[in-house]
């Protein structure tokens, strides 16, 4: 198996690069602060990445990817899981047992959630309230709301619709009361589950 | 600082205790230090034995993370009074350093490993120089 770090952390991603070479199985670690240096990374077999090493990487890079981040939001999570990756483990919590665990699991082609991930997730699924039937979005809603499910940022929906961010925010905020929705990511969800986008 | 000047006189490199960080910060700091010839003479994690090994082994430097609570960091200078503390952020957006006999913390925004090196290097390099045979 091999396997590459992309993190612009230097001591944490030596820590990573350290911690998966001590599993037997695996043949090579490359690692790299950013896209400039990553030499071999089209060879590797799993990517372990910290999105902040450069935007948009989760959907560009061939391999799977295990994003592993000290960002924890729920809108983080859900957004990388939707660009693609395999997984999704919190730096803080780390350990080098976990992640050995975490990356023979994406390896063998499973999704991967830090355990204290996956609480925060189920808990708002068990949570979820019944949604309006027949709720209609207007044609604006749908616009805002598609470029959010695709991934963009509250700042690229408006530079690409001609809109303010604040605009884009009171819409967000409209959608999210229209579908009785605890946040973004729910009503994102209960959209596309809908066909309302 | 740079390294040269910091061990000009003893040529023997800092002895550093590694406290409560993350588990694979601790691994990747122990390599990075072990790339500049560091030695790194201890790790410990829990507060009570960390004290006590601050005591016995009389590092050079104790690097902490950035969140270690002032009373336990109090107790690492009182147990190795000439150590410098070096408290270390996961995500290299801070680092702070208290030198001995220093009040306050110093704080270095956005460190690198050099600036982590340089620190290291700088800490105990006068008792280093007078350890010396000659």
């Amino acid at each position: 198996v091999k396997l590459f770090v992309l993190d612009p952390h230097t001591i944490y991603r030596r820590g990573l690069a350290a911690s998966l070479e001590l599993m037997p199985e695996v043949d090579a670690v490359g690692h790299a602060g950013g896209m400039q240096d990553a030499r071999g990374i089209e060879q590797a077999d799993l990517v372990l990445l910290d999105p902040a090493a450069g935007p948009g990487l989760v959907a560009e890079l061939g391999a799977p990817v295990l994003v592993c981040s000290s960002e924890a939001s729920e809108d983080a999570v859900l957004g990388a899981m939707r660009a693609g990756a395999a997984g999704y483990l919190r730096k803080d919590v780390l350990t080098p047992e976990s992640l050995a665990a975490a990356v023979r699991a994406a390896v063998s082609g499973n999704r991967v959630m830090a355990p204290e991930l996956l609480g925060n997730l189920l808990e708002n699924v068990s949570l979820e309230p019944d949604r309006p039937h027949g709720a209609r979005l207007t044609e604006r809603e749908q616009q805002v709301l598609t470029l959010i499910a695709a991934g963009h940022a509250t700042r690229e929906v408006a530079e690409q619709l001609c809109y303010s961010e604040r605009t884009v925010k009171n819409v967000l905020h409209d959608v999210v009361t229209k579908l009785n929705a605890r946040s973004r990511s729910q009503a994102v969800a209960f959209a596309v589950r809908e066909g309302l986008i | 600082v740079d390294r040269a000047a910091a061990s000009e006189g003893s040529g023997m490199p800092p002895r550093v205790l590694l406290g409560n960080l993350e588990p694979v910060v601790r691994l990747g700091m122990s390599a990075v230090l072990a790339d500049e010839e560091i030695d790194v003479i201890g790790a410990e994690a829990r507060p009570g034995p960390l004290v006590l090994l601050a005591g016995r082994l009389r590092p050079d430097a104790v690097v902490l993370d950035v969140h270690t609570p002032p009373e336990l960091a109090d107790r690492v200078r009182a147990a190795a009074p000439e150590a410098t503390l070096v408290l270390w952020a996961r995500d290299e957006d801070v680092m702070e350093v208290v030198a001995p006999g220093d009040a306050a913390r110093r704080r270095v925004a956005e460190p690198s490993p050099g600036d982590l090196r340089d620190e290291l290097w700088r800490s105990g390099a006068g008792r280093r120089s007078i350890a010396m045979p000659e």
